[in-house]
């Protein structure tokens, strides 16, 4: 579904992101673990057609983004860490513009359906967002996912402020969708949320896909030794 | 997609407090426009027209006098208010409105209305056409400046760049929530001002003032259509509403005060006027000493001595068949005439070039442009003056020959000959002279109109994260 053959990304002499391939299957949920400055948001950016690579090609679902991406756009969907809404109208003014800008019409009724699968309360439904916590914006981030039945999800830190409560309801669905076939690309620093939630794991530094990990093969305290001494090994060597 | 975003917008801007404080305050400032504009207009139609009432008829009833003597006493030839003053009373406060006709001297404009008015009257006189030409302006900026920019701040660029919608369906439908909301403005000012032209005095000459009032309304919808695109694009290119918003503002500011005040100094300096005390010498002088060698009024006049002699067939003054008074009169009536013709002409050719250079100025400055095209529609321009001052010393020569003309076969004028001169009556050019006029204007609002539509092109390629 997702594949990136030999991505780059340079500004001038910095390069962000240094030749990555990867491929994701259908329903998988890949997590791109990394520091501050890694690449993990520049791969995403990419993938979404935001920022042009500088060489290399990023195909979603066999189309390439750079050559038709307003056709790519229409399979993905997109949760940043802060889901970044309008605070004057409500959530649901909020879901009703981006399903609408995403070429879908719903009734109020389906789009509180979406809403409560989302975890949103009924009674927050037309609450404007600018009294919403990051959590309730979090939940309106993935019922606009729903409703814009994309293919691919691409979340960049979607977890990060949120209460565990929150963390959890947010991963189960995730793993609803996954089972649905819809799949995910996760940059995270949260190696727990990588480890139970991800089918692999990917540790990048300083631009490079360092290594790949499958969750199921690795325990959460190997994956945190691994991370720390592929970044600490990095450094010293730097 | 287009109305979703459209739908969004105006949401949006109608739940943002400080601008429905805004569109409050624009909305008072319209209504304070109209009832200016009109209180002004009717005040000075009706003012004028008892005016040009009461002098003539005082006049025609002066009794028995000497032709001349009576011819002296003269009446005025006033400049009827311009229906659409009440729109855009343009330079009507500075130019005046009347002249006095009398034999031998041209008129000179009486009753400026700065002349009787408060310092406070140089920021200008609060009408239709003050606001349409600096307040609209600045609240389409006000309004406009964050349509972009607000996204990038609160992030929401890259929700909105990962929809389906194309950069060209954003940026029509932010463009068109701000027209909708000028536009619902212009629609509102124009039916209100429409609606008070015919409660006004003159609502009997609707119909011909239609075209004029039509094409304002035409010229203004383009303005603010450019003014628009310039605020929305602006927004787009800085990503920041605090930068767009001091960059328009201060667009705002070199158009409305900078350019005009320093494209007025460098057309002074470039062309001075010509002073009154100068214009004074010069068509005394010329007057007096004659030009191109056709001698002193002595010489003129002993010219004209033997002509006349030779022209009846007699050797005196005394044996003429007619007056020789008149004669002499409508005889330097003429050349005079010539002598301030050529001076008014130097006078109106050099404020031509100042125009000229304010003008050119406008090519840095749509508001410029705008206010020009809006006084030539208006008619309440220098040009439209000019012609009313042209007609009205036309009518003062014809005075002149008919009171001469009886003057050489009589010495006593009484109200049966003086109700046979004509009143004035001036009617401002139609509307291909008044088109034609502002040609210049026009292609300099159209060439930003242009501009803004290439600024349109170039900002919404940038719309990226």
């Amino acid at each position: 579904m997702l594949k990136a053959v030999n991505l780059t990304k340079a500004y001038g002499s910095h390069t962000a992101l240094d030749h990555l391939n990867l491929e994701i299957q259908a329903g998988e949920i890949y997590c791109l673990l990394g520091s501050n400055g890694a690449g993990k948001s520049t791969t995403i950016n990419l993938f979404l057609g935001f920022i042009p690579a500088t060489s290399g090609q990023a195909f979603i679902d066999g189309v390439e983004v750079s050559v038709n991406n307003q056709a790519t756009r229409d399979m993905v969907a997109y949760i940043p860490e802060i889901v970044n809404l309008y605070p004057t109208l409500s959530g649901m003014e909020n879901l009703e513009f981006f399903s609408g800008l995403s070429g879908f019409q719903y009734t109020k009724q389906e789009l509180g359906r979406f809403m409560e699968i989302a975890g949103l309360q009924a009674s927050a439904f037309h609450k404007r967002v600018s009294s919403y916590s990051k959590g309730m914006r979090q939940k309106v981030g993935i019922a606009i996912a729903l409703v814009k039945k994309a293919k691919v999800l691409f979340l960049d830190e979607p977890t990060s402020g949120l209460d565990p409560h929150a963390s959890n309801e947010f991963s189960q669905i995730i793993t609803q969708l996954s089972l649905q076939g819809v799949s995910t690309l996760m940059a995270t620093h949260d190696l727990l949320m990588a480890k139970n939630l991800g089918h692999r794991i990917g540790i990048m530094h300083q631009g490079r896909l360092k290594q790949e990990l499958i969750s199921n093969e690795v325990s959460h305290v190997d994956l945190t030794r691994i991370y720390i001494d592929l970044v600490k090994e990095k450094e010293v060597n730097v | 997609m287009i109305q979703l975003v459209i739908q969004k917008e105006l949401r949006e801007i109608f739940r943002t407090a400080k601008v429905v404080w805004l569109l409050i305050g624009v909305l008072i400032l319209m209504g304070l426009a109209l009832y200016n504009g009109y209180s002004y207009y009717v005040s000075h139609s009706a003012l004028l027209r008892e005016s040009q009432q009461v002098t003539y008829q005082q006049f025609i009833s002066q009794g028995d006098k000497n032709p001349h003597l009576g011819a002296h006493f003269g009446f005025y030839a006033y400049k009827p208010t311009a229906e659409l003053a009440m729109i855009d009373n343009g330079i009507e406060d500075y130019t005046g409105n009347s002249f006095y006709l009398e034999p031998h001297k041209r008129g000179v404009v009486r009753f400026r209305e700065v002349t009787d008015a408060t310092g406070i009257r140089s920021f200008g006189f609060f009408n239709v056409g003050y606001f349409a030409q600096f307040i609209l302006p600045l609240f389409i900026f006000l309004i406009a400046h964050n349509i972009f920019s607000k996204e990038w701040e609160n992030g929401t660029i890259k929700m909105i760049l990962s929809s389906k919608a194309t950069t060209r369906q954003i940026f029509t439908g932010k463009l068109l929530a701000c027209l909708i909301l000028v536009f619902t403005l212009l629609v509102l000012l124009g039916i209100a001002s429409l609606g008070l032209l015919s409660l006004g005095p003159d609502s009997n000459h609707l119909p011909q003032i239609l075209e004029a009032y039509g094409l304002y309304w035409l010229g203004l919808a383009v303005f603010c259509l450019l003014i628009t695109i310039i605020g929305v694009s602006v927004s787009l290119l800085t990503r920041n509403s605090s930068l767009s918003l001091v960059s328009l503002s201060g667009f705002w500011l070199l158009g409305v005060f900078l350019i005009p005040r320093l494209s007025s100094e460098i057309s002074k300096r470039l062309y001075p006027s010509i002073t009154s005390l100068e214009f004074e010498n010069t068509t005394f002088h010329d007057k007096e000493y004659g030009v191109d060698g056709e001698g002193t009024k002595d010489e003129r006049r002993a010219i004209l001595e033997k002509e006349t002699l030779k022209k009846y067939g007699v050797t005196r003054l005394e044996d003429l068949p007619v007056f020789y008074i008149p004669i002499t009169i409508e005889h330097f009536e003429e050349s005079d005439g010539k002598v301030m013709d050529r001076a008014y002409e130097a006078v109106e050719t050099n404020e031509k070039k100042q125009n000229a250079v304010l003008l050119t100025s406008s090519v840095f400055s749509p508001f410029l442009a705008f206010r020009d095209f809006s006084m030539r529609m208006t008619a309440t321009d220098m040009h439209t003056h000019n012609d009313f001052a042209e007609k009205a010393e036309l009518h003062r020569r014809k005075v002149g020959v008919i009171v001469d003309d009886f003057y050489q076969q009589n010495t006593v004028a009484g109200n049966d000959f003086w109700k046979t001169v004509p009143q004035f009556a001036y009617t401002a050019p139609g509307i291909g002279w008044r088109l034609a006029s502002a040609a210049p204007s026009i292609a300099i609002l159209l060439g930003w109109t242009l501009v803004s539509v290439l600024l349109m092109f170039f900002s919404y390629r940038k719309m990226t994260v």
